[in-house]
């Protein structure tokens, strides 16, 4: 039983070519490239069975979000690389998890890094453990979040601060939302002020992973065309498989590059790797059931 | 001078000692008088348009990338983000300074929108909040000051927009958490806080004039944290105390004060405050009068008081 379950996580580290917006046309993938993203899905596989990990320990875990999201995050950490230390806040990268109901892959990518113990995992969502959204005080944690629709202006104000400390395009804010998130007003307040003052070093990614907490956002709220919305007030759009590193990787090189705002919409499946939430796009996880992951 | 253009003042000028503070507006500038950092310091100063949410967290991200930042806008609007308030600014502790202008009843040609009766309440009951509501332009450019300089953490400072006649002196010392006493007395003390303070300094004349009593007036500037040992101490001097305010006395000044004195030393007290929604009016002294909050109307309702404690 292990072992089939294994193979199916293994396999969703894998190219999927299942875009479901525009097309992304990466780049010729070159031999060394090719070996970084086997690595990247040695990685990702390790993220998701720590994500499990913790689903076996709280059934309120949202393993749903935060696979969705893991390739994202493995992308940015462990393809890109992000910056975390710095002699001044504006002479570092920043990540600010928006979307923070997905912090157990943050929580999952920190042990990557060595940030995190592992069995400080088994301790999420406990009164001496690890806070169920993201919470500052945690190491490697940039920004308190857990509220949606808050990210994007936060990370507007650190960009801003990097053009002030002239560190503009040297380092960048990478904030991570979730499509149902769009539905805040205040993302959409953050988007025209990033686009309104150019704010370069600003990355948004938008994990669209087609649910939010009560269904399919088709069904709670039709989300229009979201490339549209981005780049009608002055984002450039890049859109991305989310489950696929060389379409993320080259999305991400090229929202960086760009001397404006650059937003990411990368395309995930909720639940991505484990069968039984992505066939529903479901949440949440039962314990007994995720324990099977855990090695 | 206005509270708004003393506050506007103090803005430029920690500006010119301060490279590391930037100033946000929400399409305020020239209301708030913050326009005038911008046009001084214009690249330092951002204008995020008409969002009070965004506002809030820009300034939140400021902070948190090692930034001083103010963020303007009118106290009523300010509040429509008071959930950014809280689980952004409030639970990291940042170094976010809030400007509220034309609190109270000060936007009185406008009506009761832009009115704002609750923003005491709403930002006294934040954990990590510090709340201060100057009493006239004098005090509110000390705030400013003493603000940016000696409070590391987050702050909201209600200013009104014009009213305000001047009661402290330009030596009176400011201390945040330290009340100022404007009028000393025996017989009772009204706590007060705001341009209505000069209504309640005008109400202890009256009452001295008419009835022979003593009256205290402190200028409790700061709601939090409240200095509690002078509610204390003037408790056991006058046996009565009054709260005046231009706010709901729910959750406000007088909430405040009650608390104080349910815990420390039980005292008799009278609060006074908004009776309900204000209303545009021509001056801020109708709104006062619709409200019980003139002078005449003050000394009156504490008249009536004083004779069911004395008796």
């Amino acid at each position: 039983m292990s072992r089939r379950l294994d193979a199916r996580l293994q396999e969703s580290g894998g190219e999927s070519n299942t875009l479901s917006g525009g097309e992304a046309h990466p780049p010729p993938t070159t031999r060394a490239e090719e070996m970084k993203i086997s690595e990247l899905r040695d990685i990702a596989l390790r993220i998701r069975r720590r994500i499990l990990r913790m689903a076996a320990v709280d059934k309120s875990v949202h393993a749903g979000a935060s696979l969705s999201v893991t390739d994202i995050l493995v992308a940015l950490y462990f393809g890109i690389g992000v910056r975390l230390e710095g002699p001044k806040p504006t002479h570092r990268d920043w990540v600010i998890l928006s979307k923070g109901h997905a912090v157990p892959a943050l929580y999952a990518i920190l042990t990557e890094l060595g940030l995190l113990e592992e069995a400080e995992l088994d301790k999420i969502r406990t009164i001496d453990g690890l806070e169920g959204h993201p919470d500052f005080t945690t190491p490697g944690v940039d920004v308190s979040t857990g509220s949606l629709g808050q990210g994007l202006s936060i990370g507007a104000g650190i960009a801003y601060a990097m053009r002030l400390d002239g560190t503009e395009g040297k380092y960048n804010v990478f904030v991570i939302l979730g499509d149902g998130e769009l539905d805040e007003g205040q993302v959409w307040e953050a988007a025209t002020t990033a686009a309104h003052l150019r704010l370069r070093s600003l990355v948004a990614i938008v994990d669209v992973n087609g649910f939010q907490l009560d269904g399919p956002t088709d069904k709670i709220k039709s989300k229009g065309s979201i490339a549209a919305r981005w780049s009608s007030i002055g984002w450039h759009v890049v859109e991305a498989d989310g489950h696929s590193f060389k379409s993320l990787l080259s999305a991400l090189e090229e929202a960086i590059a760009y001397p404006g705002p650059a937003v990411v919409l990368a395309y995930t499946r909720r639940g991505r790797g484990l069968g039984i939430l992505e066939k529903t796009g479901g949440q949440h996880v039962n314990p007994e059931y995720a324990k099977q992951f855990i090695e | 001078m206005t509270m708004r253009d003393a506050v506007g003042r103090a803005l430029v000028e920690l500006g010119e000692e301060d490279p590391d503070m930037v100033v946000v507006t929400a399409d305020v500038a020239r209301s708030t008088r913050t326009s005038w950092f911008g046009e001084k310091f214009p690249e330092r100063f951002v204008n995020v348009g008409i969002g009070e949410q965004d506002l809030v967290d820009f300034a939140a991200g400021l902070a948190l990338a090692g930034k001083r930042p103010w963020a303007a806008a009118f106290a009523m609007f300010m509040m429509r983000a008071w959930e950014q308030i809280r689980n952004t600014i409030d639970r990291m502790r940042l170094n976010v300074k809030l400007l509220a202008t034309h609190s109270g009843f000060s936007d009185h040609s406008d009506g009761s929108s832009h009115q704002s009766l609750e923003d005491v309440a709403l930002m006294r009951v934040l954990h990590n909040m510090v709340v201060v509501v100057p009493a006239d332009a004098l005090e509110a450019y000390k705030a400013v000051r003493a603000l940016h300089w000696d409070v590391n953490g987050p702050a909201y400072l209600r200013v009104g927009r014009d009213y305000s006649p001047v009661i402290t002196e330009p030596e009176t010392p400011f201390r945040i958490g330290n009340a100022n006493i404007l009028r000393d007395g025996d017989d009772l003390a009204i706590v007060g806080c705001g341009p209505i303070l000069y209504q309640a300094l005008r109400a202890a004349d009256i009452l001295e004039k008419k009835i022979g009593v003593k009256p205290a007036v402190i200028d409790m500037h700061t709601i939090k944290p409240i200095d509690r040992h002078t509610i204390v101490k003037y408790a056991q001097k006058t046996g009565f105390i009054v709260t005046v305010e231009e706010h709901y006395t729910r959750g406000g000044l007088g909430g405040a004060v009650a608390e104080v004195l349910a815990e420390e030393y039980p005292t008799r007290i009278l609060m006074i405050g908004a009776r309900g929604y204000g209303h545009s009016a021509r001056s801020i002294e109708d709104l006062y009068r619709a409200h019980c909050l003139v002078a005449e109307c003050i000394a009156k309702r504490i008249e009536e008081a004083l004779r069911g404690v004395k008796n």
